[in-house]
């Protein structure tokens, strides 16, 4: 009897499909890792063009070089590792949901940020700012900023807050935001970027 | 019963397997979630040790017009800036003199001793209820709350 043999076959091997599909889908697994970390795959969803053009006018738009700094280099771990691959495939997922059954054209961005802030590792920012004594231009950091550094380190009291907790609206400045005075310069030269539409 | 059937029949083919691997799911999912969020706190701890700098500890504003420049600005602009209702008064002092304890969230009763009028008839109305916020939406500049929502008045940016 062919056909019952054939069926047997089929269910012997069964565990063969899920292996070759499985094995197929793992050695996918980086390179869309990659693929996804793309400012390109970011700017793929035409209302995350909003924080681009923002980022654009912050003090973050250009790295020492002069080169565009890129959404990973903030928003996922540097290095590939347990927390990288968390942080990818939580935010992933995330973005995916809501992009195909939420509504993204109406973003609550308060709560986004208390989301972004949650998962910008303090290691990001330490790629580009080794020394917490120093303020950017290479000189020694206020009284103030040494204390409140010294209190992040845990020398002198704790803080609740990594880096994105205490600098906020670095790269992004929603409308609500604006009427700080922290942010008075970066505010500045958001108008300028509506005006030019 | 029907509904079953295909349940004996899994039962049948796999055995125990059946209610173990669904478990097995289970568990890794709950203790991924754990770990997920242990690794990813809301904040790095709760129990804040405030700094010491006995040079400048009585200018809480002008050290923390820097270092939380959002509450300082909101405390700044509302009516207990204006009148200059200090931040120990709700907060305490950091090094724990003074009879107010040191608090992120100052307790009710410390609110009483200005607004005592209010807050009783507040909670002959509604009762006591925890979440302040839920009623106080417009008030909330006053205590610096990061849900103020406030529409953006007088000079608009664009
Ligand atoms: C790709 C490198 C890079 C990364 C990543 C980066 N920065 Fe910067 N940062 C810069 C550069 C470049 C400047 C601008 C220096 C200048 O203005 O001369 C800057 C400026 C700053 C300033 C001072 C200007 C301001 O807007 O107040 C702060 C504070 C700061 N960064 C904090 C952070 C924090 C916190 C993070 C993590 C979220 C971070 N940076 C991530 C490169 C980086
Ligand atoms: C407790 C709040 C706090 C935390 C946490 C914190 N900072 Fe700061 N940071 C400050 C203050 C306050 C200043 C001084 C600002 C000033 O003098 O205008 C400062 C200054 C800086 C500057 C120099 C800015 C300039 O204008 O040149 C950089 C860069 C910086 N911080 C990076 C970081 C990084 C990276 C982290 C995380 C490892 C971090 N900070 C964590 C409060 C904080
Ligand atoms: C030298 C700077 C400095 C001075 C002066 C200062 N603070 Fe702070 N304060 C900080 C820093 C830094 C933090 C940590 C912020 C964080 O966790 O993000 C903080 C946190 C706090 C918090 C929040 C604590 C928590 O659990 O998150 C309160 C409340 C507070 N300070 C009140 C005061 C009061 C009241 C005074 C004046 C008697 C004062 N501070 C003086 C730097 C200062
Ligand atoms: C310098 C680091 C940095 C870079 C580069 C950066 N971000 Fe952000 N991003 C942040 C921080 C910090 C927050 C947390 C909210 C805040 O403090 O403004 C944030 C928040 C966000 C949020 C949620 C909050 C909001 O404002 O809506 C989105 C969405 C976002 N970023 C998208 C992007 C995209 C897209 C890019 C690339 C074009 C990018 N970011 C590049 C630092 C960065
Ligand atoms: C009328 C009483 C009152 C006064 C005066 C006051 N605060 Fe607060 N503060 C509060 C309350 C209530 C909260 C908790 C709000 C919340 O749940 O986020 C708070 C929260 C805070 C936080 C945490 C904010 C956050 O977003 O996590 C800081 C930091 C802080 N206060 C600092 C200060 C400083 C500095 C001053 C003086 C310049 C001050 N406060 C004056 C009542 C007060
Ligand atoms: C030292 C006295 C004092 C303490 C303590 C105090 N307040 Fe006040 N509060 C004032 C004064 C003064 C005003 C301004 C009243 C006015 O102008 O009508 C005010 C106004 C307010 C208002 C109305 C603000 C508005 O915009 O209409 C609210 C809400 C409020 N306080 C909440 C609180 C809360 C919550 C606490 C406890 C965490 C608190 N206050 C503690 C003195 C105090
Ligand atoms: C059910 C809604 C509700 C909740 C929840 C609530 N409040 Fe109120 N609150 C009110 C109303 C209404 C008033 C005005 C009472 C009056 O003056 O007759 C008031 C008045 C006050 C005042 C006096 C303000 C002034 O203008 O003098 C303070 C202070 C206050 N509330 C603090 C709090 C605190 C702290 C909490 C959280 C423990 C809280 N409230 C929760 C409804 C609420």
């Amino acid at each position: 009897m062919a056909e019952p043999s054939i069926k047997k076959l089929f269910s012997k091997f069964i565990w063969l499909y899920f292996l070759v599909g499985g094995i197929v889908i793992f050695l996918l697994i980086p390179w869309n890792m990659a693929r996804t970390s793309k400012n390109e795959y970011c700017l793929s969803c035409h209302y995350l063009q909003t924080h681009q053009n923002e980022l654009e006018k912050s003090s973050h738009a250009l790295d020492k070089d002069k080169k565009p700094i890129q959404c990973a280099q903030c928003h996922i771990p540097p290095t590939v590792g347990p927390k990288y691959l968390a942080v990818k495939s939580f935010l992933g997922m995330k973005d995916l949901i809501i992009h195909y059954l939420g509504d993204p054209e109406r973003m609550n961005r308060r709560n986004m940020q208390e989301v972004a802030r949650r998962f910008i590792m303090d290691e990001n920012c330490l790629a580009c700012h080794e020394d917490l004594n120093k303020d950017v231009k290479g000189q020694p950091l206020s009284e103030i900023g040494k204390l409140c550094h010294d209190a992040y380190l845990g020398k002198n009291g704790t803080t609740k807050h990594g880096c994105a907790g205490c600098h906020q609206n670095l790269a992004h400045l929603p409308e609500f935001d604006r009427r700080y005075l922290v942010n008075a310069k970066f505010a500045e030269r958001l108008p300028l970027e509506k005006e030019k539409k | 019963m029907i509904q079953f059937d295909w349940f004996s029949r899994l039962r049948n083919r796999w055995g125990k397997w059946v209610i173990i691997a669904p478990a097995a799911v289970v568990v890794l999912a709950v203790i991924f979630i754990v770990c997920f969020n242990l690794a990813f706190p809301r904040t790095r701890c709760e129990a804040v040790k405030h700094l010491e700098a006995p040079e400048i500890a009585g200018d809480c504003y002008g050290c923390h017009v820097k270092a939380t420049p959002k509450a300082a600005q909101d405390w700044y602009e509302s009516k207990h800036g204006v009148q200059l209702v200090k931040c120990f008064v709700c907060h305490g002092q950091p090094d724990g003199k003074g009879e107010v304890v040191f608090a992120l969230n100052p307790d009710v009763g410390i609110c009483r001793k200005c607004h005592d009028s209010s807050v009783t008839n507040m909670v002959n109305n509604y009762g006591l209820e925890p979440n302040c916020v839920s009623c106080h939406p417009f008030h909330q500049n006053s205590i610096h709350h990061r849900a103020y929502v406030k529409p953006v008045a007088k000079k608009t940016i664009d």
